[in-house]
């Protein structure tokens, strides 16, 4: 936070800066994850159906 | 005038004091390099300029532009025209180094009564100053300092510096972690910055840099207070005779 104050930018404008960043990154990760677990459910169920 | 003068500065860290009774004047134009060992309190005098909070002052008056800023807010102070090139710049994961730019520089440019830069000439900003100061382009298409290497980072921070034109700019070991063709790189970059109305305070264990930013006035830091100061050849004194002997020059005086 304190870099930013020092380029000038308000508790606010900070603030939503750095958590808007975090979603970006998440959010950009997401696809990935969301198909592995995807991949993983289904495994389970195939699991499930066969026992 | 002073753009900066500094009276007798006490500052604390959890009850312990780090500066122990700082005076110092910077004129506007000037670069004034401050040198001294490891743990002295340079960095810790660059953070109390700049605003950090954790750093309790005790005693003593800080004046920029004969207006005293210890009651401002850091943001105020970098408003103002204060402006703190990072010992160790941090990273902003998912902040791109575009919005970044154009969040901080048109808040400076409205304190300083300009019109906010819209998006073209942001990027036209942005192309000339990477280029004044040698930081690769692609670098600002990228997250602020994500994955940037150490030399990256502090070219980074001249580019900032050159983007916000302040009236009083602190480098805080800027010279440290880069290799000599960056080092001349970013002396060169620092070099066109210097002007008539923006005075330098480069804080530096290395002579070397000095060569390449050649300072009006070099102090020595020690225990928390400047005790001794000189020309540009005190720092070449130093680099032959280490500190112990300013050291031992000071008890004396004490
Ligand atoms: N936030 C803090 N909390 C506790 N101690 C601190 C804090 N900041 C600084 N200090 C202490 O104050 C002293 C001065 O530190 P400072 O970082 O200003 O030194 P320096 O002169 O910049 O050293 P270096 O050349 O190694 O960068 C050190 O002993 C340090 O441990
Ligand atoms: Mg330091």
């Amino acid at each position: 936070m304190f870099y930013c104050f020092q380029r000038g930018l308000g508790e606010e404008e900070a603030l939503k800066l750095i958590v808007n960043g975090f979603c970006k990154e998440i959010l950009a990760e997401l696809p990935m994850e969301f198909a592995v677990e995807a991949k993983e459910l289904l495994a389970i169920e195939l699991e499930g159906s066969v026992g | 005038m002073a753009l900066l003068e500094i009276n007798d500065l006490h500052v604390s860290v959890e009850d312990s004091e780090i500066l122990r009774g700082v005076d110092l004047t910077i004129d506007t134009g000037q670069t004034h390099a401050i040198m001294g060992p490891n743990g002295s309190g340079k960095s810790t005098l660059a953070k109390v300029l700049a605003g950090r909070e954790e750093y309790e002052v005790d005693r003593g008056s800080v004046l920029f532009e004969g207006e005293d800023i210890l009651g401002d807010e850091p943001d105020e102070r970098a408003e103002k025209g204060i402006f703190l090139a990072f010992q160790y710049p941090v990273e902003l994961p998912g902040v791109s180094m575009n919005n970044f730019l154009k969040e901080s520089v048109n808040k400076v440019r409205e304190a300083r009564g300009e019109e906010p830069l819209g998006a073209a000439d942001l990027l036209q900003q942005i192309r000339e100053k990477a280029e004044l100061v040698g930081l690769n382009a692609d670098l600002t298409k990228r997250s602020v300092n994500e994955g940037f290497s150490g030399g990256e980072k502090k070219r980074n921070e001249i580019f900032q510096l050159a983007m916000l034109e302040p009236k009083l700019a602190i480098m805080d070991e800027t010279d440290s972690g880069l290799d000599i063709d960056a080092l001349r790189a970013v002396a060169d970059g620092v070099n066109k910055l210097r002007t008539d109305d923006r005075g330098f305070m480069v804080i530096t264990h290395y002579q070397r840099l000095l060569n390449y930013i050649v300072p009006d006035r070099v102090h020595v830091m020690i225990d928390g207070r400047i005790v001794r100061s000189g020309g540009k050849e005190l720092a070449v004194e130093l680099e032959d005779k280490g500190y112990e002997w300013v050291r031992e020059d000071a008890a004396v005086a004490a």
